[in-house]
Parts: structure tokens; C-alpha cells; sequence
């Protein structure tokens, strides 16, 4: 009714406009205050420069109040001005923020004892990454970021350091009050993504990071790492139709490749026709693919036939690599709708992204993305909400990693140097079949694995759930849940038949269908009484799921091109996996206030798990945190201290395991001869599993200074966790390769620093500054007994592991023997070091991690900048391995120049290269001249008899200087034994983040039907500025998103990306 | 309050401790078995059991057995991985285990748990022909940290025990037999022929280090020649098939899937120079002949009968062996061309299609090879009812008739090396460090032809049979990809290392595994069972490059050329100095 006499209002007094600014406390406007009229629901916002006009009925009698959030608000009385300056004054209480807290219970942040830290959602929406997981980086103290490199991949997020040794240590998703799925997509080596990637930033409100499991104890087994609460945007009442429009496109192209070498070619010892079998009898021509190493002759230009048969010349390719790449356009288009009065509220948005890969024709993305926020107020007893996230994913030929024979990423490392695209292309004969690129290294041709293998998923993925709170009286309210969080998926995989590899080809598709389902019920008080204040909260929750799927695949097809499980010559096989669990949960909470400055919060939940043993199924965990306001207490001066406060918790949380864990059984193993044959489970599982335990203590203390132009958080924590559950190795002569073990502990100890400020504010300029800065400390105390060493993962003889006594994280690999003193011992017969396995090559664990991050403001144009930094941490990098035993690399360049010299031109001999005449073991005069590469090091010591000499610990002893030339094929080559030229400091600065945005001044909107217009330049990872890894190797690279960090190997080439953002509301 | 709260919560526990009835249920993965057939599991270790077998063959054993010359990667000499330990102890023993476990109470699976047993017997024994010491008694317990390994000694004296054991403890009749069984097809009888063969082998293998518990089982056996394999119908083996989940690995890796052409199995050329030493017709049963396109051209003098005139001619050869490694010692000094300069990799003779068809089935243990066995005990005086000439003579003819060359047996028979108390001149290796000579002795001559019989399938077993009785005069490898060993030089090795996970998951067994050698685990480290090496030094080694194990192929003249269809270059012509 007021809203249709307003409306009818509205052109009858259209006349009495009044205009005005609205101010802070130094004078300089304040944009997007609102300027309301009084018992109406006319309001209008500030524009840049906090200027405002609005229509009023009646100039002398309008009431206007000006609000801004951070300030108190102003009721100002017209009394027939035109024109108004309104200065609003900081309010010291509204820096008492209201938080989102575990259970999605709001609470005054000071009333808090543990730390926590918001993330800006605005910017990822802007600076955009595909997936919303990536845009944490570099934004929260403490929380690490790893991704695959491939813009649909799985991103690992840690908080804290690492808890469990091969459970899960990613903090937990929870959107709006209840937990979702944000498992791993990895499978085998494709990469689904996360879970979490799916939410849509347009559709978030707020982030809020818990940090360590003193705030998530609440969530219990799931939150033992931390968690992330997501709060979706719900509807707002505003001018106008409340619709907002979102473009968004970025553009992405590599910045850095390997360093290739482009003087020699395929070939081996230095020959560019080793021997018979690489010339094509029919051409008598060397014929590429022969082998599979750029190990060869000069690049002069030497006969040279393709795979197809054409002869050309043996000529370098410097850009055969580079030609796979391409530059992308990632596009994100929202329409949102949002509307609300004074009992409901909804709002509807839509997003459809699509994008690719800077790798041709892979991880092509097309998602759509629906919300939709409802609530209905019946006042004052109940209170209904309800919520949906929709989306549907569609992604096309995701990219194989870890070296995978059907990745097309294989070529940075593998290929060779004398090869042109145009040689790999077309990339089958009359038959559809691949021509051989390479005999051996087991990968395909890149152009075979582009356009004949395929893979495709579809993912519909439905987060909601609807809340009703109940007003019972005052001071107590009944709420109750239930949410679902939904995924339904298909997919296939396709090798084409007739690959240099895949001869057979193969086809697999699965269906995939997960429930999890949450209902909840929640009694909350809360009551004040003079100075005491009490709150608490009593619930219980039922969390059942269900992961359900089925595959059916082909292992060898019967045509080519065709995508179907019916394109077999072999029976197909069929598997279907379900694995189900029930949660039972009984919780509570109380806070308890004194007089504002005081606060003790005690919580205790009961879990009853059913991936537990009946003894072990119910376990209890407690927390209590407490804060002390201190700027309540000793009434600072607030233009000083504006608020100060000091907080302690201490926490325990349990957490089960995965569903099947208990007992071990027989798998269907296949058919044999017409008879079905199981064999048993080599994991070996434990029907007396107790459920692991973190406990957790932190201190800390948020202060605000100079009306909170200045604050600063720190956090120092410990935490350990007891009881783990791991699949450790096993001795295989057990019939087991594994066992789940319920032994260990590791601890984490650690600071967190946050600082942001205001570091110049005037009128038509403002540069905020914040800062994270953290450190943790890992310590693995102990494993399984007798048990002092556990690999989580590795490549080939190299191996990331748990070390009692170190942190976690130790690589280790084969390596250069070292005497005891410390020299490297070299063999006497071929000049190559004698190796030891298992060495410690380095930690994958970072020192501390920092971010830097700034905006800058003049008038309408505003510059945010991110910068992350990293400092520490091995990786190594199988890439760089591999490329330089394939003799690709400049690095493998060393050596080769005085070899051809000495072995071809001068055909000096085995003993020569040795440093002795051919005859005789005379000294070689000529042994000065350097005749390949040669290992640095010491012949081991003989004695007398000519029997190597051993100390004490039984280790050689170094004798004489070693002098011997290796070719540098061997040399390189026997990086397999000498891993440390591999490892390298994974410390980095990058640029992660600019925005550079321009809001259009409300002057030019004001005679359109627009509100608020933004158009930014954005980029992400635009520049390393500091790294130490070789090019085109990204130190934040990783093989899996899983605890086995460290290891580099065929993710993706580094890329930036840069676009522009439009933003308009109307 | 506090009360209300506790009565909440103690009607909220009650209402949720009874929600805990479907727990289990909730906790059951639907998609496995917790008590399957005997008989599922049974056909799923004696399938892992051959898998892996053929596996080490192609990978290790087909290498060190001299049959095939292998090009790079593990074949070169490697000393095992970590996959067979693996695949032995969890597929195939932990399975005999499980199965043990599930059916040893029951009487009506007595016979079952017999031919377990046995099984587990014939696993162990190639085991601890590979490594030595292995974990035995002590192995498939889960309690307990540390896994200690037994002695070889040990484990070979428990192998005769259990083997008579099992093979005593069989009831021939009844219907407890698994049914499927993918071996003797439920014939109990033939179950315990293959037990007490088995028993032999393993006897005559520990002859050296268990010389009495090995004699006794020797004679027992001996004794009553009708509890051993009586023909061809008793063999054991394990047949495959055609389709998806069926095919032999052989099949899987070499024609089913792409391998490089220098990782396809070639004749070897000490196992080639031997059968053109003797003329042994089994070149051409094993071997595929080469495409003629293909074939090696090679030079060779040839006389005429016509005139006094030598001929230089080259001319294409059917077969030919190729060297484990063409790698050449530079302190040899060789001077001239070597006898296989220029050959590639399609030159050399491949395996017979039929060995690497999808359904060929693994022999396991033949007849032929129990023949050779009896040959032996017979010669070492352990009893049996025939001449250990008589059971020679055997062993080589049925060996012949199943490769379908029955025919020319008594000629192969006669020839002077074969013939018993003959002694033959062989060809010398291409290098000239080693020849073919077969000696006087008559206990060489088993050996040889027994060492041929393995073909291909015992390749594990010749290797056994060469370190026990070192009689073959083998070349080295001259460029070992093991880059443990301080050479580039070895020859077979004589064991394999521990598999690197167990320094890491069982170090006190480990080590204390290694002090039962004497401190190392080296690939170079004689078993117990085997005669002690005495290491020749290689790059002291008279070498010579010597063509004629390849000459005459079609005989002396020009003539025989021309009367086999060959055709020829000629190069040269020229007087008979």
C-alpha cells in the first residue's frame, strides 16, 4: 500500500529535489552512503564523490536519514534547504562486526576467541579465476594454495599445515550453515576439479576463513582443518529493479617455456645415424622418430624423412613446442535479480561461463551457474528460508597429467628438437591409424592426442536447503534445517584406436551420483541481563551420504571414431563402487558475557559415526575459548586504541574415517577361461579403528588503532593430532601392500600476522595497504612402531615421505655417494658418481608464506594489486629431469660442443676420454682439454692390493681426483642417480592480482535507468617476479592435489591471464 | 537452565545411540565378497602366479636363460623390481593364505587345501630361487613389526617336507577337487604326479646345500617312478584364451600392444650358435625364420666344384642370433669387421608365432623335463628303473615330438656332442671368447639339452639349472644397465636385490636378511644352491672375430647355393692360394 501511494507520489512532487554530499569525519565523501527519506521508502545512494540528489514531497517537513555502514547514523530535518553537507561520525560500536560463525549463527566478531579472517568476495568477481578455490590465494594468513595448473583441475587448499598423513587436510566448505562435498577430483591421472570449485562468486556474499579447529569444533570430524563459510547473497531491497549485469572476459596465454636447445638433433651419441636401424630402407634416409632423444648429430640440415615418408632437411624447430599453444578467451556473463520489503526477500541469478585452455583443443568449459535465495517472514514466529545453487558443468577433453602416454603436455618435456609440427601433422595414415612419432618413451604424437582422444564429463550439481526458524519467546528460537548437496554426473574417456602407443584404443564412461543429506535442528537462547549476557545453543543433526557409481569400459574398440561402449571387440567390463555413511551428532554451545569485555565460550559435540567400529562409533569432543575486550576494560582513548582484544581457545576434534575401512574382502577380479576369479583387498584394514584426535590451543590478539585506520591480528597457535589414520606400506610378505594404521601424531606450531591500513585518506585519494604473513612448523613425532619413515608418494626412485623427527615433506631420491667427508666417490670405470639411495634432496613445506595486497582510490578510478609470496620449499621437477635426459634442454648443451670435437672429428678413444693412451695406461698428453662433461669428484681409495679402502662406517675414501670425460649423453642420462641437480628452492613473489577499475560517475547515469556502472582491466598471475626454478617450470606446480606435494611433472606450462570486467546495476 | 539443557541432551543422545542400529549395515561395501568360493580364489592365484611369471620372462629371465637377446630397459641385466615381491606375496601367496584360512577347518575341502599347499610350495620355490633368503615362516603375519627371513636352507629342506606332505595327503577319489580347476582340471591324480615332480626339481636344485634331505627325496622318488609324471598327458600348465582378460602377458606385450623394436625378444646368439653347432633342428621349431626381405646378407667364401676358384659372395641367411649387447670391450683390440656388422633389429629370428599366440598356454612343468631330471638322479646313482642314457634319449624325443619335429630326433641323437659319450666341437662365438664345445662328460649333455627344453616358458628354471651347475660357457653382458654394479661388464647375475621397499617397510628383516649373505645385497652374491663363480676378467679375454658360426649355411660350394635357390652377390672370385 505505501509502496503504490509512494509510486503515485512520486511525479506530483517530482519538483522538490534536494541536493547534497554526504562527508566523513576528514571532509571527504563518502560514496554509497544512503540517503533515505523518512517513513517512505524512497532512498537513494551517494555517488563517487558521496554526492546525492533526492525527491521529496515537501522540502520543510522531509526528514531525511543518512546512513553508512562503520558510522552512526544521521536523522536530519530538512526544514526547506536545497542543498545539505552532512558529516557522519565513525561509530566506534559498529566496528563491532557481526560475523558469520560456525552453524551459520551470527555473533559480534568481539565476542569471538579464535581466529578468523574475511575474504574479500567482490575482486573474484572482477580479477577472475575459473575456479573460485584459485582466487584464495595470497588473500588469508596461513592458507596455502596449490594448484594444477589447468583451469579445471583440482586446487589443494591448506590452513595451518598438514594434519594428517594421507587423510584428508583441506579445510571444510560450508555454505550457508551446512558442509559440502569438496572432495578431489583426481582419478587416476584426469582431474575432475574440487568440489568447492563449483560455487559461483556473483552468488557469494561474504567468506569467512575459520582457521584452526578451535573455530570449526563445532563441525566436528569434518573441520579438524579449519573451515570456509560461504554466505550466498540473498535478496535487498534497493531503487530501482534491483538487476545487476556482470561481463566478464579474460584472455590467457603462456609467459614462460622451457629453455630448449636448438643445435642438435634426434639421434644418440652424438650421431645423427646411430646405426642401421634408423634408415628407411626404402629412402635410404634417416627417418624421424627413431629414437626418441635430441642425443644426435648437429642440426645442419642432413637428409631427413618425416613419419610420412617426405624428406627434408635435419633442421632445429625452435618452436615446436611453443606452436601447441594458443591464446584463450574465457568469457563469464550474471544477471542477477534481487529484490526485497520488510518480510521477504529473493533473488535469482544466472552465470554461464566458457572458457579453455592455452593447450589446444583441452579443459574446454561450458557452465551455468542458477541461485535462488527466498524468505518469508512471518512475524514474529517464523521465519522460512530457503536457498539453491544450481549448476551444470559440461567440460570437454580435460588434459592427462603426470606424463600420462595420451597428454599432449608430454611434449614440453619430450619433444624432439629436429621435429616440425608440420612433420607431426597430419597425424595418421590412409587407415586412420598414428604414425609412429617415437619407438620408445611411451607418449603419442601431441597432434594424435589432441584431435583423436577425447574426454567429456557433465556434472549437475545442486547445493539447497530450506531453514525455518521458530520464535518460541523472546529469548528462545527453534531452528530447523535440511540441505542437500547433490552431484549427478556422466563421462567418458576415449583413446583412439591405432595410437603409437594405444594400438587397441579404449573407451571407459561412468554415471556417477552422490547425496548428502543434512537435516538439523537447533534451540538457541539467548538473553541479557544488566551486565551478564548468555547465549547458547543445543542441536542435534543427522549427515547421511550416499557416492554412488558405475563404470563401464572397453578396452579394446572395434572402429575407429566412434564414441560408444558398443565400438568393442572385447567384452566391455563393468565395476560400480558405493560407499555410504551416517553421521549422528549432538551438539551445544554457551557464550557467557560480562559487561562487553568479557566472553567464555564452551562447546562439546558427540559424534556417532557409522565408518566406525561399534566400541569406537560415539566419541566427544569439547572446546573453550574466551576473549577479553581490552579497550572495553581500560576505556583507551578510542582515536588511539579504537578497539583492542586478547583471545585464548583450546579445542579438541575428532574425526572418523571413510566409509569401508574396517574390514578387508575379496574384489571381483574378472573372468578367466569361462570362471569368475576375486582376489582379496590388498589394503589391509582394521576392524578396530579409534577415531583420530586433533587438539589445538591459539593466542591471539585484533587490534584497531586510529578509529580503525589501522589493524592489526596475530594468531599464534599449536596443534596435534593423535590416533592418525593412515594407509601406511606395509612389508609386502604380509599378502598385504598396505595396512590402515590408528597410530602417529603430528604436530604444527605457528604465527599469523594480518595487518591492513589506510595508509593516506583525502578527499579524491585513498591507498589501503594489507598485509598476511605466517609461518608454520611441522613435526611428524612419530608413526606406527618401529615405523620411522612413511612414503606418501613419489616418481620412480624418488619419494615424498613422513620422517619421524622432521617435518613433514622429506624428498628423497637416488643421489651422488658421498665419502663421509663429504666428496663425491666416482666410479673408475665409466667417470660416473657411485650413488646412494634414499638421500634427503629437500622438504616440500614452505618457510612462511606472505601476501601483499593494496588498493589505491583517486576520484572514480580505483588499483587493487596482489602479491603472493612463497618462501621455501623444494620441488622437484621430473619436467626438467626428463627434458634433460631427452637432451632437449640448453643446460644439456654442456659438454657436447668438446665432445663431437674430441669422439668425431678427433675419434679419440674410450681410454683417451679417461685421461690414458689407447695403449699401454700411459698418461694421455692431451688430457687437459676438456672432452665432454665431467662428474666432480674423487676415485675411491685403494689399497695396496687395489681393494677399495672403507672407514669406519663403512664408507669409501676418496683417493685420487677424478679426471674422466663422460659423453654428455651419459651424463645427463644419469640423473636417475644423481636427483639433486633436480630439486630446486620453490620460493617465488608473483603478482597474482590487478584490478584496474573506472566506476562512471553518477552524473552520466542519473538521466538513465543505471544506477551504478564499473569497468575494470584485470589480471591474474601477470608476473613471477622472483622464482628460482627453471623456466617454464611454475614453482606452485604439483603433481597431485593429494599430501605427496613436491613433485613436479607435466601439469601445465605457466600462463597469465588479463581481461575486463563490466559491471552495471539498474 | 543447565538441567533443562542436560535433559535435552540426554534425550537427544538416547533418541541418537538408537539411530546407530543400521551402522553396520551402513559401513558394508556391496561390491565385495566376504567368503567366496574356493575355487574364485584359487583361479585367481594360479593365474597371478603364471602372469607374473611370463612377466619376469619377458622382462629378466628370457635374458638371462640365453634363449632371447633383449635391447635396453630391465631386460639388460636388471636385478629385479619391486613388482614381482609384490605380486608373489600379496596376489598369489596372501590368496593361498586367505584361502587357507577359510577352508582349512572344513573336511570337505581337504584335498583342496592340499593342492593350496602345493601351490604355495611351487611359489615359494621360485622365490627363493631368485632371491635367497626370503621371508617364509614368518611370512602373512600382520602383528608384528619386524618379518624376520628365512635361510635358504631352511626353506628348501620345509619345500621337500611340505610337497610330500601335500602329495601324500591327496585322496584320489571323492568329489573334493576344485571344480573349475584351470590346471589338471580337477584330476587329483595329476595333482599329485606334479607334487612329487616338483619335489624333484626342487631336490635336484638344493643337491649342493641340502645334499641329504635332497638325496632321500631323490631315491623315494626314484623308488617308484609312477608317482612322477608318466607322459605328456601329465604336464602341468595353465592354458589362456582369446578373449579380453584371458590373453597370455606374452601376447599382451609383444603383439597386442606396441614394443620397440629393440625390446622385442630375439634369438639369442649363444642359443643360435649352439643350434648351428649341431645342426639342431629346433632353430627352425623355436624360431621364426626371417622375412626374406629382412634377411641378414652376409659374406662368406664358398669353393666350386668346378674350377679351383674361392668365392667372396654375400647372400641372405634364414636366422640369425643377436648378441645381448653388440657392445664392444675397447681393451679387446679387435681388429676387422665384425661377422654382424650392419645388422638391425629385423635382421635377427624372432620366436615362433605360436609361442606368442593369446591362448598358448605357460608350462609350468613337462614331462621332457622330468625325463632330464631322472637322467640325473640315474647318473648320480639315486635309483630308477632305466639307463640315464635310456632316460636321456627320452627326454630329447619327447621334447621333439612336441614340437613337432619328432622325426628328426634320432638324427640330432647321433650327432657327436648329443650322442651319449660323445663329445662335440661347437662353433666359437662370434668375439671368439666362448664356444659351444660339448664335453666327454655325459652330465653336461643333460644339462644342455635340459637348458634347451625350458624353452621358453622354464627360462627361470634354466637359470637355476645354469648357477647350479655353471655348464654353460656363456659370454658376458657388455653393457649392463645396472648401474649398482662398478661394471659395465657382468655376466648373468646370480640373484636378484631385495626389492627396494623392504629397506624402507622391514628394515630389521632386511638387514638381517643381508648378514645371512655376508653383508651385501648384490646381484653378484652366489645362493647357497648355486656352484661358486669363479669371475673371469673380460677386457683380458682373448677376442677374435669369427664369422664361421654363420658360414656355410647352405654348404662349402657355390653349387649348394644354387641347388637351394638362393640368390647371391658375388664380390670376389679368385684362385686358391
Amino acid at each position: 500500500m505505501l509502496m503504490m501511494a509512494c509510486c503515485m507520489a512520486f511525479p506530483a512532487y517530482a519538483q522538490n529535489i534536494i541536493k547534497g554530499r554526504v562527508l566523513d569525519e576528514t571532509g571527504k565523501g563518502l560514496p554509497g552512503a544512503s540517503v533515505s527519506l523518512k517513513e517512505s521508502t524512497t532512498r537513494v545512494a551517494t555517488d563517487g564523490d558521496g554526492a546525492f540528489s533526492i525527491s521529496v514531497p515537501n522540502t520543510s517537513s522531509a526528514v531525511l536519514i543518512v546512513a553508512y555502514i562503520g558510522y552512526k547514523p544521521q536523522t536530519i530535518s530538512v526544514d526547506g534547504k536545497q542543498n545539505l553537507t552532512i558529516n557522519l561520525l565513525q561509530d566506534a560500536s559498529s566496528l563491532n562486526e557481526v560475523v558469520v560463525t560456525a552453524l551459520g549463527i551470527s555473533r559480534e566478531s568481539k565476542s569471538l576467541g579464535y581466529a578468523r579472517q574475511k575474504v574479500d568476495v567482490g575482486e573474484m568477481t572482477e580479477a577472475r579465476d575459473p575456479n573460485i578455490i584459485n582466487m584464495l590465494s595470497g588473500k588469508v594468513a596461513g592458507l596455502q594454495i596449490t594448484t594444477s595448473g589447468q583451469p579445471t583441475g583440482s586446487t589443494r587448499v591448506v590452513l595451518r599445515g598438514v594434519n594428517s598423513l594421507t587423510g584428508n587436510n583441506e579445510p571444510l566448505w560450508v555454505v550457508d550453515g551446512i558442509p559440502i562435498d569438496n572432495s578431489s577430483g583426481q582419478r587416476g591421472n584426469l582431474d575432475y576439479g574440487s568440489g568447492a570449485s563449483v560455487l559461483n562468486p556473483d552468488d557469494i556474499e561474504s567468506m569467512e576463513v575459520l582457521k584452526g579447529p578451535n573455530a570449526a569444533a563445532l563441525y566436528g570430524s569434518m573441520a579438524a582443518n579449519g573451515a570456509i563459510l560461504v554466505t550466498t547473497k540473498k535478496g535487498k531491497a534497493g531503487k530501482n529493479f534491483g538487476i545487476s549485469v556482470n561481463s566478464n572476459f579474460m584472455a590467457s596465454a603462456i609467459t614462460e617455456l622451457p629453455a630448449y636447445q636448438n643445435v642438435y638433433g634426434e639421434g644418440n651419441a652424438g650421431r645423427y645415424v646411430q646405426d642401421l636401424n634408423n634408415i628407411d630402407p626404402a629412402l635410404g634416409v634417416y627417418i624421424m622418430g627413431k629414437t626418441d632423444r635430441s642425443w644426435g648429430a648437429p642440426l645442419l640440415g642432413q637428409p631427413y624423412a618425416s613419419y610420412a615418408g617426405v624428406v627434408r632437411g635435419y633442421v632445429p624447430q625452435p618452436d615446436n613446442v611453443k606452436d601447441l599453444y594458443h591464446s584463450t578467451l574465457t568469457g563469464t556473463q550474471n544477471i542477477a535479480l534481487s529484490k526485497a520489503d520488510e518480510t521477504s526477500s529473493i533473488r535469482m541469478s544466472y552465470t554461464f561461463t566458457d572458457g579453455n585452455d592455452v593447450l589446444q583443443k583441452q579443459n574446454i568449459v561450458n557452465k551455468h551457474n542458477f541461485a535462488l535465495n527466498a524468505s518469508k517472514n512471518f512475524k514474529p514466529y517464523l521465519k522460512v528460508e530457503t536457498r539453491l545453487q544450481y549448476a551444470n558443468e559440461d567440460v570437454q577433453n580435460r588434459t592427462y597429467r603426470n606424463m600420462d602416454s595420451n597428454s599432449p603436455m608430454n611434449a614440453y618435456i619430450f619433444m624432439i628438437r629436429s621435429v616440425s609440427p608440420s612433420d607431426l601433422s597430419p597425424w595418421e595414415d590412409a587407415n586412420g591409424n598414428s604414425f609412429a612419432y617415437t619407438n620408445r618413451g611411451g607418449y603419442e604424437n601431441p597432434y594424435w592426442s589432441i584431435n583423436e582422444n577425447s574426454n567429456n564429463d557433465r556434472k549437475n550439481r545442486l547445493i539447497g536447503g530450506v531453514t525455518a526458524t521458530l520464535g518460541i519467546t523472546k529469548d528462545l528460537k527453534f531452528r530447523s534445517q535440511i540441505a542437500s548437496d547433490m552431484n549427478f554426473g556422466t563421462g567418458y574417456t576415449f583413446t583412439e584406436k591405432g595410437g603409437a602407443i594405444s594400438k587397441t584404443g579404449s573407451y571407459s564412461e561412468f554415471t556417477q551420483n552422490n547425496q548428502n543429506w543434512n537435516t538439523e535442528g537447533l534451540l538457541m537462547y539467548a538473553k541479557k541481563i544488566s551486565k551478564f549476557s548468555v547465549s547458547a545453543n543445543l542441536g542435534g543433526n543427522i549427515r547421511t551420504g550416499k557416492n554412488y557409481r558405475t563404470e563401464a569400459r572397453s578396452t579394446a574398440l572395434a572402429v575407429h571414431d566412434m564414441i560408444s561402449i558398443s565400438n568393442t571387440s572385447v567384452t566391455p567390463l563393468a565395476s560400480e563402487q558405493l560407499d555410504r555413511y551416517i553421521v549422528n551428532s549432538v551438539f551445544g554451545t554457551a557464550t557467557f558475557g560480562y559487561n562487553d569485555y568479557l566472553f567464555v565460550d564452551v562447546t562439546g559435540r558427540n559424534d556417532w559415526s557409522s565408518t566406525l567400529p561399534r566400541s569406537n562409533w560415539s566419541f566427544f569432543y569439547p572446546s573453550v575459548s574466551g576473549s577479553l575486550v581490552l579497550s572495553e576494560l581500560f576505556k583507551v582513548p578510542k582515536e588511539i586504541l579504537t578497539f583492542g582484544k586478547f583471545r585464548a581457545s583450546i579445542a579438541k576434534v575428532g574425526n572418523a574415517t571413510s566409509p569401508n575401512n574396517l574390514n578387508s574382502a575379496f574384489n571381483y577380479g574378472g573372468n578367466f577361461l569361462g570362471n569368475s576369479w576375486v582376489a582379496m583387498d590388498t589394503k589391509l584394514k582394521d576392524p578396530n579403528l579409534k577415531p583420530e584426535e586433533t587438539t589445538s590451543a591459539e593466542l591471539g590478539i585484533d587490534l584497531k588503532f586510529f578509529n580503525g585506520r589501522l589493524t592489526f591480528d596475530a594468531t599464534a597457535y599449536r596443534s596435534s593430532s593423535v590416533n592418525q589414520i593412515f594407509e601406511a606400506a606395509v612389508p609386502v610378505e604380509t599378502g598385504y601392500t598396505r595396512a590402515v594404521v590408528n597410530a602417529g601424531e603430528i604436530q604444527n606450531r605457528g604465527l599469523e600476522f594480518t595487518v591492513s591500513g589506510t595508509a593516506v585518506s583525502t578527499k579524491d585519494f585513498s591507498w589501503d595497504v594489507n598485509a598476511n604473513w605466517s609461518v608454520n612448523r611441522n613435526k611428524v613425532v612419530s608413526l606406527s612402531p618401529g615405523i620411522n619413515r612413511f612414503q606418501l608418494g613419489g616418481w620412480f626412485q624418488m619419494s615424498v615421505n613422513a620422517d619421524v623427527g622432521k617435518p613433514i615433506g622429506s624428498i628423497r631420491g637416488n643421489d651422488q655417494y658421498r665419502a663421509s667427508t663429504g666428496e663425491v666417490i666416482i666410479k673408475t670405470d665409466s667417470g660416473q658418481p657411485y650413488y646412494d639411495q634414499n638421500v634427503y634432496l629437500g622438504n616440500f613445506l614452505p618457510d612462511w608464506l606472505g601476501s601483499i595486497g593494496s588498493t589505491f582510490k583517486y576520484k572514480n578510478f580505483d588499483l587493487n594489486f596482489n602479491i603472493a609470496i612463497k618462501k621455501g620449499g623444494d620441488i622437484y621437477s621430473v619436467g626438467n629431469h626428463k627434458a634433460n635426459v631427452a637432451g632437449n634442454t640448453v643446460a644439456s648443451l654442456m659438454g657436447r660442443d668438446e665432445y663431437l670435437f674430441s669422439n668425431i672429428i678427433l675419434g679419440e678413444s674410450g681410454n683417451e676420454m679417461k685421461g690414458t693412451t689407447q695403449l699401454n695406461n700411459l698418461p694421455y698428453p692431451d688430457a687437459e682439454r676438456l672432452k665432454g662433461v665431467k662428474f666432480e669428484g674423487f676415485y675411491p681409495l685403494l689399497d695396496a692390493s687395489g681393494k677399495v679402502v672403507l672407514d669406519a662406517n663403512g664408507r669409501m675414501v676418496p683417493g685420487q681426483r677424478a679426471d674422466f670425460n663422460v659423453q654428455p649423453q651419459g651424463y645427463w642420462q644419469y640423473m636417475d642417480f644423481n636427483m639433486h641437480d633436480n630439486i630446486f628452492d620453490a620460493s617465488y613473489v608473483k603478482l597474482n592480482q590487478v584490478i584496474f577499475g573506472y566506476t562512471l560517475p553518477n552524473k552520466w547515469l542519473s538521466k538513465t535507468p543505471f544506477q551504478n556502472a564499473k569497468l575494470s582491466l584485470v589480471g591474474r598471475n601477470l608476473w613471477t617476479i622472483y622464482k628460482n626454478t627453471p623456466n617454464g617450470i611454475d614453482p606452485e606446480s604439483a603433481n597431485s592435489s593429494g599430501n605427496a606435494q613436491g613433485i613436479e611433472m607435466g601439469g601445465s606450462l605457466p600462463y597469465a591471464t588479463y581481461g575486463f570486467d563490466f559491471k552495471i546495476s539498474f | 537452565m543447565k538441567k533443562i539443557l542436560y535433559i535435552l541432551s540426554v534425550i537427544l543422545a538416547g533418541t541418537f545411540q538408537s539411530c546407530t542400529k543400521n551402522f553396520e549395515e551402513t559401513n558394508k561395501n556391496p561390491n565385495q565378497f566376504n567368503s567366496p568360493d574356493a575355487e574364485a580364489i584359487f583361479t585367481g592365484v594360479a593365474k597371478a602366479t603364471v602372469d607374473q611369471m611370463e612377466r619376469n620372462n619377458y622382462l629378466f629371465f628370457w635374458t638371462y636363460s640365453n634363449f632371447f637377446a633383449i635391447d635396453g630397459g630391465t631386460a639388460r641385466y636388471g636385478s629385479g623390481d619391486d613388482t614381482n615381491w609384490q605380486q608373489m606375496y600379496v596376489n598369489v601367496l596372501g590368496n593361498i593364505n586367505q584361502l587357507k584360512k577359510r577352508y582349512k577347518d572344513n573336511p570337505q575341502y581337504a584335498n583342496r587345501i592340499q593342492i593350496a599347499e602345493i601351490w604355495e610350495c611351487y611359489a615359494y620355490s621360485y622365490l627363493v630361487g631368485i632371491y635367497g633368503p626370503i621371508p617364509y615362516s614368518q611370512a602373512m603375519m600382520t602383528n608384528t613389526p619386524i618379518i624376520e627371513f628365512d635361510d635358504e636352507n631352511t626353506i628348501y629342506a620345509s619345500l621337500l617336507e611340505r610337497l610330500k606332505k601335500a602329495a601324500d595327503g591327496l585322496k584320489l577319489t571323492g568329489a573334493d577337487t576344485f571344480t573349475p580347476d584351470v590346471v589338471f582340471n580337477g584330476d587329483l591324480l595329476k595333482w599329485k604326479k606334479f607334487a612329487n615332480s616338483l619335489r624333484l626339481r626342487i631336490a635336484l636344485r638344493c643337491l649342493r646345500n641340502q645334499p641329504e634331505a635332497a638325496e632321500a627325496a631323490i631315491r623315494e622318488l626314484m623308488t617308484d617312478e609312477t608317482l612322477l609324471m608318466q607322459g605328456v598327458a601329465d604336464n602341468a600348465k595353465l592354458s589362456y584364451g582369446t578373449g579380453e582378460g584371458n590373453e597370455a602377458p606374452y601376447f599382451i606385450r609383444l603383439v597386442k600392444n606396441t614394443i620397440a623394436d629393440g625390446d622385442f625378444p630375439k634369438l639369442n646368439d649363444y642359443l643360435f650358435t649352439n643350434f648351428r653347432s649341431y645342426k639342431d633342428p629346433r632353430l627352425g621349431a623355436y624360431f621364426e625364420p626371417v622375412p626374406v626381405a629382412d634377411q641378414y646378407a652376409m659374406l662368406d667364401t664358398l669353393a666350386s666344384t668346378a674350377d679351383d676358384t674361392l668365392r667372396i659372395v654375400s647372400y641372405k641367411i634364414p636366422h640369425l642370433g643377436s648378441p645381448k649387447s653388440p657392445a664392444i670391450l675397447p681393451a679387446w683390440g679387435l681388429i676387422g669387421q665384425s661377422p654382424i656388422s650392419g645388422t638391425v633389429f629385423k635382421n635377427f629370428s624372432k620366436p615362433k608365432a605360436s609361442i606368442l599366440a593369446s591362448n598358448k598356454p605357460f608350462s609350468i612343468m613337462d614331462y621332457a623335463e622330468v625325463c632330464f631330471m631322472k637322467a640325473e638322479a640315474k647318473y648320480l646313482n639315486y635309483g630308477g628303473a632305466k639307463t640315464a642314457e635310456e632316460y636321456y634319449k627320452e627326454a630329447v624325443t619327447v621334447n621333439f615330438t612336441t614340437w613337432g619335429i619328432a622325426a628328426s630326433a634320432s638324427d640330432y641323437l647321433n650327432t657327436n656332442g648329443i650322442k651319449w659319450d660323445t663329445q662335440g666341437k661347437g662353433f666359437n662365438y662370434y668375439t671368439g671368447l666362448v664356444n659351444t664345445d660339448i664335453p666327454l662328460d655325459n652330465l653336461t649333455k643333460i644339462w644342455t639339452q635340459r637348458w634347451i627344453n625350458y624353452y621358453p616358458d622354464g627360462a627361470f628354471d634354466a637359470w637355476c639349472l645354469q648357477r647350479r651347475t655353471l655348464s654353460l660357457d656363456l659370454p658376458p653382458l657388455t653393457n649392463a644397465g645396472n648401474p649398482n654394479l662398478n661394471s659395465t661388464i657382468t655376466d648373468i647375475p646370480d640373484r636378484w636385490e631385495f626389492p627396494n621397499v623392504e629397506r624402507t617397510y622391514n628394515p630389521t628383516g632386511y638387514n638381517n636378511a643381508i648378514a645371512k649373505f655376508g653383508a651385501n645385497d648384490l646381484p653378484t652374491v652366489s645362493l647357497k644352491f648355486a656352484k661358486p663363480v669363479v669371475r673371469r676378467d673380460w677386457n683380458t679375454a682373448r677376442a677374435f672375430y669369427d664369422p664361421k658360426y654363420i658360414q656355410k649355411w647352405y654348404g662349402p660350394t657355390i653349387q649348394s647355393l644354387a641347388a637351394a635357390g638362393i640368390p647371391y652377390v658375388l664380390v670376389n672370385k679368385f684362385v686358391r692360394p
